[in-house]
């Protein structure tokens, strides 16, 4: 199954590569941006499934910041967290 | 610092997945609106050349400007949204990266500004092409562009993610070799392009 060409993933053959490759090909550049978009699409709600499974009990705002951790980092999360919590203040003086 | 309990009050919902990128809008309405020269690179404007991968954030590449940066900083700013106000307002007069966070989708775009006298991001956006990209109607980097920025991130990052990229869509399309060896000269990729292309020969 493996195969020796580099620019073929580890677990495909050139054979099976080469006609996905193709079939690519095949598409315009707006059909492959699509099928991209998809499958981001689809990638995005299996992390999102992970998360809720990970933090069931965190409200909105608060899970958000860890999603933000999970993609980004702490440094953009805790900078988001603060930019929320001013937010969160500023409302609470307005009201 | 872990996400405070407050942080529940001051977002009520958002949009977990998403078909469309409001993150990617605002920066693509703003620099229109300014008249800047953008395009979309990285992964996400990889899709339109056969790359199909989870990626966390869109990648855009604009060049410098020297006036009208506050204009365009209020552009980018709303109560939607999350900028480093001093830190884009720096990158954007002499080149670097900064993110722009929407708060609903928590999508990110890295917006990265090249100084004015980078001839090969001056190619880059001289080539661009149109696409719909998450709903935004913008500009794509051209394929070859969009091997040579992954081989030169390739040369200071040592992402094999790059690396594979640029396998799994060279064989895609048709190259056009000359361009990609002269480019590659002057940002010192030749070696790499050259393992590239005979990497994909079985492929091609």
């Amino acid at each position: 199954m493996s195969s020796d060409c580099a620019a073929v993933p580890a677990d495909t053959s050139v054979d099976v590569w080469r006609i996905y490759v193709e079939k690519v090909r095949a598409l315009s550049p707006e059909q492959r941006l699509i099928e991209a978009e998809k499958f981001t699409r689809l990638e995005r709600k299996a992390e999102i499934e992970y998360l809720k499974q990970r933090f069931p009990d965190l409200g909105p705002g608060e899970f958000a910041v860890e999603v933000v951790r999970y993609r980004h980092g702490d440094a953009l999360a805790d900078a988001v967290a603060e930019t929320l919590l001013k937010r969160h203040q500023a409302v609470a003086i307005s009201d | 610092m872990r996400s405070p309990k407050h942080c529940s009050n001051a977002i009520k919902q958002w949009r977990s997945v998403t078909d469309d990128n409001p993150a990617l809008q605002k920066v693509v309405d703003a620099l229109n609106s300014e008249g800047i020269p953008h395009a979309v690179v990285g992964s996400m404007g990889a899709g339109p050349w056969g790359l199909r991968r989870m990626t966390q954030d869109t990648d855009i590449v604009t060049i410098a400007v020297h006036e009208r940066i506050d204009e365009l900083i209020g552009r980018l700013t709303d109560n939607d949204s999350y900028v480093p106000v001093d830190e884009a307002r720096r990158v954007l007069a002499s080149g670097g990266s900064f993110n722009v966070l929407n708060l609903e989708t928590l999508q990110k775009v890295d917006v990265f500004v090249a100084r004015r006298d980078d001839p090969f991001t001056a190619s880059r956006l001289l080539r661009r092409v149109r696409a719909t990209v998450q709903g935004v109607d913008t500009w794509v980097a051209t394929v070859e562009d969009i091997i040579l920025a992954k081989l030169r991130w390739r040369l200071t990052s040592r992402s094999e993610l790059q690396w594979r990229d640029c396998l799994t869509i060279a064989p895609m399309n048709d190259l056009d070799v000359d361009y990609l060896r002269k480019w590659a000269d002057v940002i010192g990729v030749r070696d790499d392009l050259e393992e590239l292309l005979e990497a994909i020969k079985p492929l091609r």
